[in-house]
């Protein structure tokens, strides 16, 4: 109940599938998705192996509440080693294929070794297929799609894919589901390229159950309505995540030109009204909203990108609608590297999700490249002619593409921006942590979130805590420690429930505790739920030391230690990681040098 | 009042919280492939319909069964299949022109939309309105409205 | 007591997402003149916008956050710029 207490473990170099039982004992004690797979990771492979050789394991994972009738429970995982960061990579995603997957009967699908050659997984029920993918080796994820359903004629398949950028190695290469949704962050696509696996189509008729219907369908209704009625979340339906970019104008905390500034001047362009605002011709940039499977929210976009614009005016193909911008692409295609021309932006967004990258991750290594072009590091002669210039669409767009396509130097840009920066002997310009680019957040205006960030166990992370409360009261480094500690613990645990982060616009502890009690055997209390949480983030660090990681990754770049946010509310400050960061460490019963004492560790049976 | 379902796609985002509504109302599992009701997605997602059972008055499934086991429910005006008359020959799912009616391949028979018999849980579960639950003989009526209003130049602007 | 008005102050409220809806009709992308009576607190604003009372708002005075506890008691001044922001999740 809750879990369907089966996986499928597929072993690429044998070309064979296998069905095994769910180790309950980790289910009781990870619970699922994030931690559970966590686990699966940490017991099934050498941390140090390499990312994008045979032993690193490649997981897809569905949490107990995946597929029931809780809102937003369409989520899933994709957990590995990331090639970004070499560390571990816990990359989320919503869509409709991790809920299709559960249906079928998996809460776990474990892919080991490589392919002698491209294959894709046909699953539907219990019928699983390792079928060749010549055909669509070299494709893109929208064609690969359509290729598919038409393949096994089922429109209903719900199709995970990777396009030439995982093929081809490009270290934030993303795995993309339904088309615009996708397990984004430190290069998980890049694994699944790496083995050979192109694709996997899906489709399942089993059911999820739960443990207390009645109770369940009680408590679901009741998060429901707190929901409804949450503010923060009506932001969401109705503006998207794009709402927060005026916010992070006004405060100061928007980071502008490979964060050189942390306010950006062409805001009015690319925020939610100017996504709203109807031209005289009547194209408008946002056609709808959307949600994922179970979503009562719905923060995604559909978006129309203008015929006429100079990126898609002799491209036919690209005059359908396709997922619109939420806050992370905004940012990395807008104020990071100054561009303000929406449908630039917008179109560049297809992109991601037509050749599957990580935007945040392109964006932030495209602003690196700019800054190098501006000081004359490298020049036209490396960018194919294309003037790397702050501001330029142009250069967003080619470059994206050409990235996708992994040609030119595209080919540069898909090494990301630690790697590129240390080719071109410049590693300071890399803006991000552990080798993953920050998110659309200044730590020197938000100090938790450059705590955060720094101590996110897979790397530069906005998502893997929140103190966001404590950081608009007040900009300096105190008091950010304690929140930081528990919003992580908090956080790693409904990663791991199956339905979505966003949830915690309305929901606290009791709200994910009711439906989790009702739905799983056994008895499930708060406490329980947070120690998860906190078993789940040590059971990460512990992955990370192994690899190889110290205390010494847990930094920020000089240029946040450093030079003072030049506006903002935190005009002439820094961040003031070296405060928190031992006060983390405390908070967290680590010792200073940022290891689990042998006692926190035996307090969580780790 | 006789009712019925009024399907507005606008509203529509796709969650399909109406087929996990259907299908655990009828099958006590979260089972959107055993649900009556589905959502279609067009072009690339940016649009969504669900469709289901339209509850003819004269229904081509009613009039093909050869064993009458389907009738109608004179209080919501439902036709209802009864599983235990149904002999699984299909012939009514060959005669829908909607594709309203399916076999079951778990029960072997088949099944369609009852409005849960008068209190559809997909009507209750959408989040946006996208379905509602309306006067049978006004299901236009907000439609009309909306027309209406852009036919009035001082309140359309 | 004279018959005069009593004194007010004009400022400049910027309100983001939804909170736009709440500005005065002669707000453009987000932004507003107000004349607000002399004395006035940003509590005073929020109240007087009708916005729903939520501790969690961001507010920035002429490019200052103002903590939850001065809202209620930190004075407006002839030509501030408030801002108001909605509680959001990071995305």
């Amino acid at each position: 109940m809750g879990w369907q207490r089966k996986i499928l473990r597929v072993n690429l170099t044998e070309g064979r599938c296998t069905v095994e039982p769910l180790n309950m004992d980790w289910a009781f004690a990870y619970l699922g998705e994030r931690g559970l797979a966590s686990k699966y990771l940490m017991e099934g492979m050498d941390p140090k192996a390499d990312p994008m050789g045979p032993e690193n394991l490649l997981i897809f994972v569905t949490g107990p509440l995946t597929g029931t009738m809780a809102s937003t429970s369409g989520r899933y995982a994709v957990v590995t080693k990331g090639p970004l960061t070499g560390a571990i990579a816990c990359s989320n995603s919503g869509g409709k294929f991790g809920a299709e997957f559960k249906f079928a009967g998996y809460d776990l699908l474990i892919f080991e070794g490589r392919a002698a050659n491209p294959v894709y997984l046909h699953l539907v029920d219990d019928q699983a297929e390792l079928l060749p993918a010549d055909e669509i080796w070299g494709s893109s994820v929208w064609d690969t799609d359509a290729w598919l359903k038409s393949r096994h004629q089922d429109s209903r398949l719900k199709i995970a894919a990777i396009g030439v950028a995982g093929e081809r190695g490009v270290r934030y290469a993303c795995i993309v589901n339904d088309l615009h949704r996708a397990a984004g962050r430190s290069g998980v696509g890049a694994v699944m390229g790496s083995k050979n696996l192109k694709a996997i189509a899906v489709r399942g008729t089993r059911g999820v159950g739960v443990k207390d219907p009645k109770r369940f369908m009680q408590a679901t209704r009741d998060a429901k309505a707190a929901l409804r009625d949450n503010r923060g979340r009506q932001e969401m339906t109705k503006l998207g995540t794009n709402a927060m970019i005026d916010a992070m104008q006004e405060f100061g905390g928007l980071p502008t030109r490979n964060f050189h500034a942390v306010q950006f001047e062409g805001v009015e362009k690319i925020n939610p009204r100017a996504m709203m605002r109807t031209h005289v011709d009547g194209h408008r940039n946002l056609v709808t909203n959307k949600a994922c499977f179970g979503c009562t929210i719905a923060c995604g976009r559909i978006a129309h990108v203008d015929p006429h614009h100079f990126t898609i005016v002799n491209h036919k193909e690209y005059w359908h609608a396709s997922g619109g911008l939420e806050y992370e692409t905004a940012y990395a295609f807008g104020p990071l590297v100054g561009v303000d021309d929406i449908d630039a932006l917008t179109f560049a967004g297809y992109l991601m999700n037509e050749h599957g990258m990580d935007p945040i991750s392109f964006g932030g290594t495209l602003a690196a490249a700019m800054e190098l072009y501006e000081m004359g590091v490298i020049t036209d002669a490396d960018t194919d002619g294309v003037a790397l210039r702050f501001g330029n669409a142009e250069a967003l767009t080619v470059m994206a593409e050409r990235t996708g396509k992994f040609e030119g130097f595209g080919q540069i840009l898909g090494l990301g921006s630690k790697r590129m920066c240390e080719k071109y002997g410049h590693p300071e310009l890399f803006m991000g942590v552990k080798g993953q680019e920050f998110a659309g957040y200044d730590s020197r205006a938000l100090q938790g979130m450059g705590l955060g960030y720094a101590t996110s166990n897979r790397g530069a992370c906005h998502l893997k805590h929140d103190t966001f409360a404590e950081d608009m009261e007040d900009q300096s480094g105190n008091g950010k420690a304690v929140p930081c500690k528990e919003s992580q613990d908090r956080t790693a645990m409904v990663d791991s429930t199956g339905v979505c982060l966003f949830t915690t616009s309305a929901w606290g502890v009791d709200e994910f505790r009711a439906q989790i009690d009702a739905a799983c055997e056994g008895e499930w209390t708060n406490e329980r739920l947070l120690e998860i949480g906190e078993r789940i983030w040590n059971l990460e660090r512990q992955f990370n030391l192994a690899a190889g990681l110290t205390a010494a990754d847990d930094t920020l770049p000089k240029r946040l230690l450093e030079v003072p946010a030049p506006g903002g509310v935190a005009a002439g400050k820094v961040c003031e990681l070296d405060k928190m960061l031992n006060e983390y460490y405390q908070v967290r019963g680590w010792t200073d040098d940022g290891r689990p004492s042998n006692e926190t560790l035996a307090r969580l049976g780790l | 009042m006789e009712k019925s379902l009024v399907i507005d796609p606008a509203k529509c985002t796709s969650c399909l919280q109406c087929e996990l509504a259907c299908s655990f109302e009828h099958e006590g599992v979260f089972n959107p492939a055993r649900s009556r009701i589905w959502v279609f997605e067009l072009e690339h997602g940016a649009r969504a319909i669900p469709f289901t059972c339209t509850q003819c008055a004269e229904a081509w499934c009613m009039r093909a069964c050869p064993v009458e086991a389907i009738t109608v429910n004179h209080t919501t005006g439902a036709k209802e299949v009864d599983a235990d008359l149904c002999v699984g020959c299909k012939v009514c799912a060959i005669a829908c022109p909607f594709g309203a009616i399916n076999y079951d391949v778990e029960r072997h028979v088949v099944a369609k939309c009852d409005l849960c018999g008068g209190d559809p849980q997909c009507a209750a579960a959408c989040p946006t309105g996208a379905i509602t639950w309306v006067d049978a003989g006004q299901t236009g009526y907000e439609r009309m409205r909306a027309w209406a209003v852009g036919t009035d130049a001082a309140l359309s602007h | 007591m004279t018959a005069t008005n009593a004194s007010t102050i004009r400022i400049q409220i910027k309100a983001t997402g939804l909170l736009a809806d709440y500005l005065p009709a002669t707000a453009n992308a987000g932004t507003a003149e107000m004349e607000v009576p002399d004395g006035a607190t940003p509590g005073d604003v929020i109240e007087r916008l009708g916005m729903p009372g939520d501790a969690r708002y961001l507010v920035i005075l002429n490019g200052h956050t103002v903590s939850r506890d001065e809202r209620g008691t930190r004075v407006l001044q002839s030509g501030d710029r408030l801002v108001l922001s909605p509680p959001l999740v990071g995305g």
